[in-house]
């Protein structure tokens, strides 16, 4: 019997292929249920204008309970945007994808909430401690304590 | 249980936020009223205790059974089946009741010593489907779940003939519909148009009275000669056709041929007539000719385009020299004029020499434009060609001999004005010779006059002394003061 993340994410697919994603995201990979990826840009006027990033998601069996791992595509000459929040390596310091993650939400709403927090950024630099997190930072963005100190961006 | 398999698309509204599928024991939050599956619910708390569509605090005690009106919602969705093949649907409450009985749910075989699985409503009988038993007609081994489908297709199964009721062998059942005196047959000459139908056992009585029977002879006959026409046909249409690719080749061909040649091709038809109009341009072009040069002889009536070219490239050089010569000798001034003459012969040569050279020129392009333009379209494209290159050859031999006549009216054009221009010189000394002459005669004069104190009478004398010289252009004053 297919696993409770299977059929849910088989369902979250089939939503994809019958009403598409919103704009600016489109589905690249969804071969398996254990990880996709999605580019994202972001629309209308922002300091990202023109770019296009790719989102890798990786869900373990415990989905949508716990959370996806969700970071940027680094490798094939794709780059993390410059965010105060994204580190050089693609992991994405966002409390939805840690501690406030829900069940409720879904692939497609945590590539939306990507994309508004990119949209909404003011100035493009790395996180103040980049440089030290991506030198020992863990393949998986999940096994990072992150600690979530600013709500405004 | 589970899974279902909803046969209908789902209200929004009865699914579960977390599995995404309709409500399974529905249960809902004291606090926020929100509802989910209680196995979803309660492993989302085990991971957070807070309500995951609004976070808020929620721990397993607040959770209470959603109401009746949407437990009977959930219930009453239909869905089919989980079992392979089974076409049951039913409402999802009585699921469990009918994969209780469901026949189509894999069990054990019933038969001890077998390990293999079987569908239910197979092991009602309780005998193994999987031991073989033996065709009672053929006998065969089969398998007892393959017996059915087998003793409908065993070739010694027995049957009986539609027509006469003989018990045979499904195998043999058509060699027997073949000989079967019973069986429906049509007579052996319906190809030819009889119409007669009964069983095979009659038709011997009915072939002795077919009237098709008498006639059996020309049958034969006409068979083999349709055959033969048949044949004589396909034959003449293949040649047809051979043939009409042959003329579509040849067409094609034709219209290159035709395309190539251009002007050139002219039908067999009408290439008589279409020499007449290419033979009247030389005739009405002559007289103009004739009358544009008066100095060349009248042309005699052009007896055709080729004629013409022959004439003229002959004709046409012959006449020109004659007409220039002359006048060169008479333009030619000699070296020994006067110098009364001078003035009259400026103005003479330029027009003489273009009333000269009007004509002659006149009748070199005259010629060039007879030579070239009456091209012979009656003859062959060689043949013109031909005619072509020997005018060619006529009109560079024209134009050689009018270059070499023009070189020598230009020399001895040089040679008279050299000469005139030397005469010409000649006077001015003499002129100049005669000035000086009266310059120094009133020089000593006037000095004269004024070593004796008159001054006053000198205007007054000088045209009287002048008007005394004859045949002296008149000087300006100007000069006298020099």
């Amino acid at each position: 019997m297919a696993s409770i993340s299977a059929r849910r994410l088989s369902k979250e697919l089939k939503e994809i292929m019958n009403e598409g994603c919103p704009v600016g995201i489109t589905l690249l990979k969804a071969e398996d249920f254990v990880s996709w990826q999605f580019t994202i840009q972001v629309m209308g006027e922002s300091l990202y204008k023109d770019e296009i990033f790719t989102l890798l998601f990786r869900f373990d069996r415990d989905y949508p309970i716990s959370s996806p791992a969700v970071q940027f595509v680094t490798v094939d000459g794709k780059v993390s945007p410059v965010h105060p929040h994204v580190y050089s390596n693609g992991h994405i310091c966002a409390s939805i994808l840690g501690s406030e993650w829900s069940p409720v939400l879904s692939v497609i709403s945590v590539c939306v909430t990507l994309q508004s927090m990119l949209a909404s950024c003011k100035k493009k630099e790395r996180p103040a401690d980049n440089d030290r997190y991506v030198r020992h930072a863990p393949d998986n963005p999940k096994k990072t304590q992150w600690h979530y100190d600013d709500d405004t961006v | 249980m589970a899974t279902y398999n909803y046969v209908e698309p789902t209200n929004s509204n009865l699914v579960c936020c977390i599995c995404r599928a309709p409500f399974v024991d529905p249960v809902t939050t004291q606090a926020c009223s929100h509802t989910f599956c209680r196995g979803c619910i309660s492993e989302a708390l085990e991971h957070s205790l807070q309500c995951p569509v609004d976070r808020l605090p929620l721990t397993p005690e607040d959770l209470t059974s959603a109401g009746p009106l949407i437990r009977s919602l959930v219930d009453e969705l239909l869905v089919s089946c989980p079992n392979n093949d089974c076409p049951h649907v039913c409402q999802r409450d009585l699921l469990q009741g009918h994969l209780d009985a469901c026949e189509f749910l894999i069990v054990d075989c019933p038969e001890q010593s077998c390990h293999q699985m079987v569908v239910r409503k197979d092991a009602v009988n309780g005998a193994c489907i999987h031991s073989a038993v033996i065709c009672s007609e053929c006998y065969a081994e089969v398998a007892m779940s393959e017996y059915e489908a087998h003793s409908s297709t065993c070739p010694d199964s027995a049957c009986s003939c539609e027509h006469c009721a003989t018990e045979i062998s499904k195998s043999t059942i058509e060699l027997h519909g073949e000989t079967c005196e019973r069986a429906p047959v049509v007579c052996t000459h319906a190809p030819n148009g009889c119409s007669w139908k009964g069983e095979r056992r009659l038709r011997d009585g009915h072939i002795s009275s077919c009237p098709y029977e008498a006639i059996k002879g020309f049958f034969i006959i006409h068979k083999d000669t349709t055959a033969a026409l048949k044949e004589e046909n396909a034959l003449l249409q293949a040649k047809i056709d051979a043939l009409q690719g042959h003329l579509r080749a040849t067409t094609r061909d034709l219209q290159v041929a035709k395309a190539a040649l251009g002007p050139w091709y002219t039908n067999a038809v009408n290439r008589t007539e279409a020499g007449l109009p290419i033979h009247h341009p030389p005739r009405s072009r002559a007289p103009t000719s004739a009358s544009l040069n008066p100095a060349t002889s009248p042309q005699p009536p052009l007896p055709g385009p080729r004629a013409s070219i022959s004439t003229l490239g002959s004709d046409a050089p012959n006449p020109a020299p004659a007409s220039v010569t002359p006048t060169h000798v008479n333009a030619t001034p000699g070296p020994s004029n006067t110098s009364h003459d001078w003035r009259a012969h400026s103005s003479r040569p330029s027009p003489n020499i273009s009333h000269n050279w009007d004509p002659s020129s006149l009748t070199a392009r005259s010629i060039a434009r007879d030579v070239v333009a009456p091209i012979d379209l009656g003859t062959s494209l060689e043949g013109s060609l031909h005619g072509l290159r020997e005018s060619m050859v006529t009109l560079s031999t024209t134009v050689d001999s009018v270059g070499r006549r023009s070189e020598i009216a230009l020399t001895n054009e040089t040679v008279r004005l050299n000469e005139e221009v030397m005469s010409v010189r000649a006077h001015l000394h003499g002129l100049r010779m005669q000035v000086h002459a009266i310059m120094m005669d009133r020089n000593t004069q006037v000095t004269g006059r004024v070593d004796e104190g008159g001054g006053i009478t000198e205007g007054a004398w000088i045209p009287t002394r002048f008007s005394q010289v004859p045949g002296q252009p008149q000087i300006p004053l100007s000069i006298t003061k020099l």
